[in-house]
C-alpha cells in the first residue's frame, strides 16, 4: 500500500483505515451469520436424525468405528463410561458382567448380561455373536476381581471383533457408591427325598470325570465344572436349550497330594457352580442338589458306576 | 499516485457491481455440487459416518455427530448461495467446509489411509471404488477458491439480499 500524502483527507473521504474498518465489519457481520446458520442447521439436522425412523444415527458412537483402531492385546486403551452416564432402560447400551456366575447371581447391575471369564475366554455361547449385532451400542463391561476379569473380558471381545466396549469407570464399586441398586437370583434348591419321589428332571454332575465315573445318580449326564475351565461348550449349550428340568449336583473331593500348596483341599460343592453357570446365562427350570450325591445317598438313592466314556454323558 | 487515490480505487474496485455477475456462475457451480454431494449423506448417515470414519483422523466419538449435521449444512448452505441470501455468510461457511476437506485429504495421502473413496458424493464408499488422490485436493482448492472469491467480492446484489436491501430502501 503506497504512502498517504501528508495532506490531511477530506472530512467523509475514504481512507485506508475506514476502508479496513469498513472490510472488517462486514467480516463480522458474515462470520456471526455464519456462525448462526451453522449452529441452527447443526440442530435441525440433530431433530431430524432423531426423528428419523428408520436410517437415523446414534449421536454419539464408537463402534463400529472403532475397528480402524488398533486392536490391543490387552487392556491399555479401553476407554471407561462413567456411572452417571449409564440410565435405566438406555437402549443404546449393553452392559456385562464379567464375574464368575454364582457371584454374578449374588448381585449385579439390572440389566447386566452374564459372561463369565475363565483364563482366556468367557464363557458366553451365543454372546460374541450378539454383541456383535449390538453395533453403534456401548458394550459396557464390568465385574473388577483379582483375576481383571473385566479387563480380560474386554480385551477378549475387542480382539473378537466386538466393537464399542468400554469398561465401567471405578467398577461395581462407583456404582453402588453412586447409590444405584443390585439385583440378586436365588439358585433354587432340590431336595432328594422330593427328586426321589418324581421323576423326569435331568440331572448333571458337575465333578471330575474321574469321580463321575466312580459312581453317580443313574442317567445323570457329566458336565465337569470346576470354576476354573469353562464347562464343555457344547454340551453347556445343549443343556441351555434344553427344556426339561435340569438338576445339577456334585461334591467335588479335592486330591490334597495333587493339590498345589495353598489351595483349598475341602470338598468344592460344583453342582451349584454349574446351577449358577446355567441359570446366569439364561436357564430357567434350573435347581441345585445340595451336598449333591451324599444327599442323594442320604435319602436312599442309589448310585451307579459309569461304563465307558463318562466325559460326554447322554445329552438332554 | 496518491495513497488517498489508490484507497478510492481499491474501494471502488472491491465494490465493483461486476464481481456479483462473475460470482452467480461461481456460486451455481459450487452450490449444485454441494447440493449432490449433500443428498447421499443425509438420506444413508451411516454410510456416510463409515466413510468419515476411514479418515482416521476425527475421535471416534464424534463421527455420527459430524456425519448427522454436515450434509444438512452443505444443504442449506448450497441453497442459500445459489439463492443468494446471506451470500457472504455461506460463502464463509463453504470456505471453513472446504478448508476442512482439503485438510482431511491432504492428512489422508500422506497417512497412506486406506480409503476407497473420500466420501464426497456417495455416501456408500464401496460403491465410488475411487481411490483418493492429490487429484481430490486440487478440485477442493478449486471450490475453495471461488468460493474465497465470493466471500471477499460478491454482497449478493444479484440475489436475494439485494432484493431485501432493495425492499427496505424503498419501505424506508
Amino acid at each position: 500500500m503506497p504512502l498517504r500524502n501528508d495532506t490531511s483527507p477530506d472530512p467523509g473521504s475514504i481512507t485506508p483505515p475506514v476502508l479496513a474498518l469498513r472490510g472488517l465489519r462486514r467480516l463480522g457481520i458474515a462470520l456471526a451469520k455464519a456462525l448462526a446458520i451453522t449452529v441452527v442447521m447443526s440442530l435441525f439436522a440433530i431433530a431430524f436424525n432423531a426423528a428419523r425412523s428408520k436410517r437415523g444415527i446414534d449421536l454419539f458412537a464408537r463402534a463400529p468405528y472403532d475397528i480402524y483402531t488398533d486392536c490391543p492385546e490387552m487392556d491399555a486403551n479401553i476407554p471407561k463410561l462413567k456411572v452417571s452416564r449409564i440410565k435405566a432402560g438406555n437402549r443404546g447400551l449393553v452392559l456385562v458382567d464379567a464375574r464368575p456366575a454364582a457371584v454374578y447371581l449374588a448381585g449385579h447391575i439390572p440389566s447386566a448380561r452374564a459372561m463369565p471369564m475363565y483364563g482366556t475366554s468367557p464363557n458366553a455361547p451365543g454372546g460374541l455373536t450378539y454383541l456383535r449385532k449390538m453395533r453403534g451400542r456401548f458394550i459396557v463391561v464390568y465385574g473388577k476381581d483379582q483375576m481383571q476379569s473385566a479387563v480380560h473380558l474386554a480385551s477378549y471381545l475387542r480382539q473378537h471383533s466386538v466393537r464399542g466396549v468400554y469398561l465401567l469407570d471405578g467398577d461395581l464399586a462407583a456404582w453402588t457408591k453412586a447409590g444405584r441398586k443390585l439385583v440378586s437370583t436365588a439358585i433354587p434348591q432340590a431336595d432328594a427325598p422330593s427328586l426321589l419321589a418324581s421323576s423326569g428332571p435331568l440331572y448333571v454332575d458337575a465333578r471330575p470325570p474321574d469321580q463321575y465315573r466312580a459312581g453317580h445318580i443313574p442317567g445323570a449326564q457329566s458336565l465337569p465344572c470346576d470354576g476354573l475351565i469353562p464347562p464343555d461348550p457344547k454340551a453347556f449349550a445343549a443343556l441351555l436349550a434344553s427344556k426339561r428340568s435340569i438338576v445339577t449336583y456334585g461334591v467335588a473331593e479335592v486330591d490334597e497330594e495333587l493339590a498345589e500348596p495353598g489351595v483349598d483341599t475341602k470338598p468344592k460343592d460344583v453342582g451349584r457352580l454349574l446351577a449358577a453357570e446355567l441359570l446366569a446365562l439364561g436357564a430357567k427350570k434350573v435347581r441345585w442338589l445340595p451336598q449333591g450325591q451324599h444327599a442323594w445317598k442320604k435319602a436312599g438313592g442309589k448310585v451307579a458306576p459309569s461304563p465307558a466314556s463318562p466325559e460326554k454323558g447322554a445329552q438332554p | 499516485m496518491s495513497g488517498r487515490t489508490v484507497t478510492e480505487w481499491v474501494d471502488r474496485l472491491w465494490n465493483h457491481k461486476v464481481h456479483n455477475v462473475l460470482a452467480i456462475p461461481l456460486r451455481v457451480w459450487v452450490g449444485a455440487i454441494f447440493i449432490t454431494a449433500a443428498w447421499h449423506k443425509i438420506v444413508y448417515p451411516a454410510k456416510f459416518a463409515l466413510s468419515i470414519a476411514t479418515y482416521q483422523i476425527l475421535p471416534l466419538e464424534y463421527i455420527n455427530l459430524l456425519a448427522i449435521t454436515l450434509p444438512w449444512l452443505e444443504l442449506v448452505v448450497a441453497l442459500t448461495l445459489i439463492g443468494g441470501l446471506w451470500t457472504r455468510a455461506s460463502a464463509l461457511i463453504m470456505v471453513g467446509m472446504n478448508v476442512m476437506f482439503i485438510a482431511a485429504l491432504y492428512i489422508a495421502i500422506k497417512n497412506q489411509t486406506q480409503m476407497a473413496s473420500c466420501g464426497c458424493f456417495s455416501a456408500d464408499a464401496e460403491a465410488a471404488m475411487k481411490t483418493i488422490g492429490w487429484d481430490y485436493v486440487y478440485r477442493d482448492i478449486q471450490y475453495l477458491a471461488a468460493m474465497v472469491y465470493v466471500a471477499l467480492f460478491d454482497n449478493g446484489w444479484l440475489g436475494a439480499d439485494g432484493l431485501i436491501r432493495h425492499l427496505r430502501r424503498k419501505n424506508a
